[in-house]
């Protein structure tokens, strides 16, 4: 579904030039959930918004569904850290901009945002401004409006970050209910080991400065998955583990 | 705003509400009482020429001696003043529209507007009188002069501080510059424009005053000039209450219009 080919990234700033990104070649399935991690700066929003057409490698190819990104695209949305809604736009109208901005039709659409909506918990909340709403809300209503178009890819950029740990954690659960019921391609950019393995199919870790692909990790653990105690508890704090010393750096003295 | 607001933010209506609704009102009010009383004690205490610092009552038998002039003076003034705003506002936005959307515009426009904006009014105002008679377009004229500046800087400055998460959202659905501008950036500027307007419409008022000072025949600039001629002091105080009550009416009627108009703004006002 994508495919990213040799991708570098050089930025231009006052300090010199900046290696953001270093030859990172990546396949991504059809239905697959991706997860990026990494440290600050290894790149991996660049990478996201090269996918979204936000930005352009240096060098390298990006392509979604066999065709090159060349600029934003319908079947491809991206959600944002912030939860970025119109503050003047009631919930419902916030999730049918996509809708009005790709000229779709309105009442199909309509129907589908208010089951989008009712998905996340958030039926009778549609006539509510953005600023009734919690932090958690508000990235329901962004959620949702990235799946109003009905998007093959959905790319998000640390979504849940600025939210609580536990409200966070629900999204990641809400997320994978909403992954298993809709056929979409996700590439989840994330610093945190948790939601990680609790959302991906592969996990990506790249290195930082310059960001270079380190290694890439099959999770193969059941669905739904939860952070709590089942069957499956021992498998997710395995993958904790590994993805733990891949991020951290080795202690000093200590050996490997 | 704080992350677990589930109520309206300050639209609530507990008694502590109401509570601060009245006092809101109350205290005002109370202070106008209050310094009124003040003056007037004063006129009495140390016996002041009605000549030099009339009193409340004066003032007041003043307004009543002929108020059907005194509002058709008023309303002449009201007239000039809304009519310079409108204009200003027709002009100014789509200006810094302009502004907003073209950096070799800005910096062709910009220092234009700054030189304009440097030039005191009260010295244009004799040149109007000579352009367009005694008329009411130099007031308008005047009245534009004054409340086109900060329109158009306050709406540029809108325009320019859309967020950057608000410009990629629109960015990353692929859509038009014109869609990006009416969906998002537009209605992302009208607070600030609304502080533009209200910075405006009270230089509104001044701006029709100065006008009339140097060239009328009608307006409460023109009863003041007069009443300085004949040294009827009290009528001069009359006028520039009246003055001030067109000035307060003007703001809060654009206040209110922004709470009807932009409900989503956050209570800062």
């Amino acid at each position: 579904m994508i495919e990213l080919r040799h991708i570098s990234q050089i930025f231009e700033t006052r300090e010199g030039r900046v290696h953001a990104l270093d030859d990172v070649s990546l396949t991504v399935g059809r239905n697959e959930f991706v997860t990026l991690v990494g440290r600050s700066g290894c790149g991996k929003s660049t990478l996201l918004r090269m996918v979204a057409g936000l930005q352009k490698p240096t060098s390298g190819t990006v392509t979604v569904g066999g065709k090159a990104v060349e600029k934003p695209r319908q079947d491809v949305s991206f959600m944002f850290q912030k939860a970025a809604l119109l503050p003047w736009r009631t919930v419902l109208d916030n999730v049918m901009l996509p809708v009005e901005i790709l000229r779709l039709d309105k009442d199909a659409h309509r129907r589908r945002a208010h089951e989008l909506l009712e998905l996340v918990g958030l039926a009778g909340f549609e006539k509510r401004l953005p600023r009734e709403l919690s932090g958690g809300m508000q990235q329901r209503v962004s959620l949702c409006r990235s799946l109003i178009q009905n998007p093959d890819v959905l790319l998000m950029d640390e979504p849940f970050s600025a939210l609580d740990a536990l409200t966070r954690e629900e999204l990641s659960v809400e997320l994978q209910r909403i992954k298993m019921e809709q056929e979409t391609t996700i590439v989840f950019v994330t610093h945190s080991i948790e939601e990680a393995v609790l959302l991906a199919d592969r996990v990506v870790v790249l290195s930082p400065r310059p960001g270079r692909l380190r290694q890439i990790i099959e999770v193969d653990i059941p669905r739904p998955r939860t952070l709590g105690h089942n069957a499956h508890a021992d498998r997710v704090t395995a993958v904790s583990a590994e993805l733990h010393e891949l991020l951290m750096p080795a202690p000093a003295g200590g050996h490997r | 705003m704080t992350a677990e607001t589930l109520t309206k933010g300050g639209r609530g209506s507990g008694p502590s509400v109401r509570r601060d609704r009245l006092m809101s009102w109350s205290m005002p009010v109370l202070g106008m009482i209050g310094t009124v009383l003040v003056w007037w004690a004063a006129t009495v205490v140390f016996a002041i020429d009605p000549f030099l610092v009339p009193s409340p009552a004066d003032v007041l038998a003043s307004f009543t001696a002929q108020p059907g002039y005194l509002l058709e003076q008023s309303w002449v003034t009201l007239v000039e003043t809304v009519e310079g705003f409108l204009l200003a506002v027709a002009v100014g936005i789509p200006i810094a529209v302009v502004i907003a959307m073209s950096k070799v515009l800005e910096q062709i426009v910009y220092p234009l507007l700054l030189i304009v904006n440097s030039v005191p009014k009260v010295a244009i105002a004799p040149i109007l009188v000579v352009w367009m008679g005694f008329g009411q377009a130099p007031k308008i004229v005047m009245v534009f002069l004054l409340c086109f500046f900060p329109i158009v800087i306050s709406t540029a400055a809108g325009l320019k501080s859309t967020p950057a998460e608000l410009a990629d959202l629109v960015k990353s659905l692929g859509s038009t510059r014109l869609q990006a501008f009416f969906k998002v950036r537009f209605p992302n500027a009208l607070p600030q424009v609304m502080v533009g307007l209200k910075t405006a419409i009270s230089l509104a008022v001044i701006g029709a005053v100065i006008a009339e000072f140097v060239g009328a025949d009608a307006g409460l600039g023109f009863v003041i000039v007069q009443s300085g001629a004949s040294a009827d002091t009290a009528l001069a105080f009359a006028s520039m209450a009246l003055l001030g009550v067109i000035s307060i009416v003007l703001f809060y009627g654009l206040s209110a219009l922004e709470r009807i108009l932009l409900p989503w703004v956050e209570d800062q006002r």
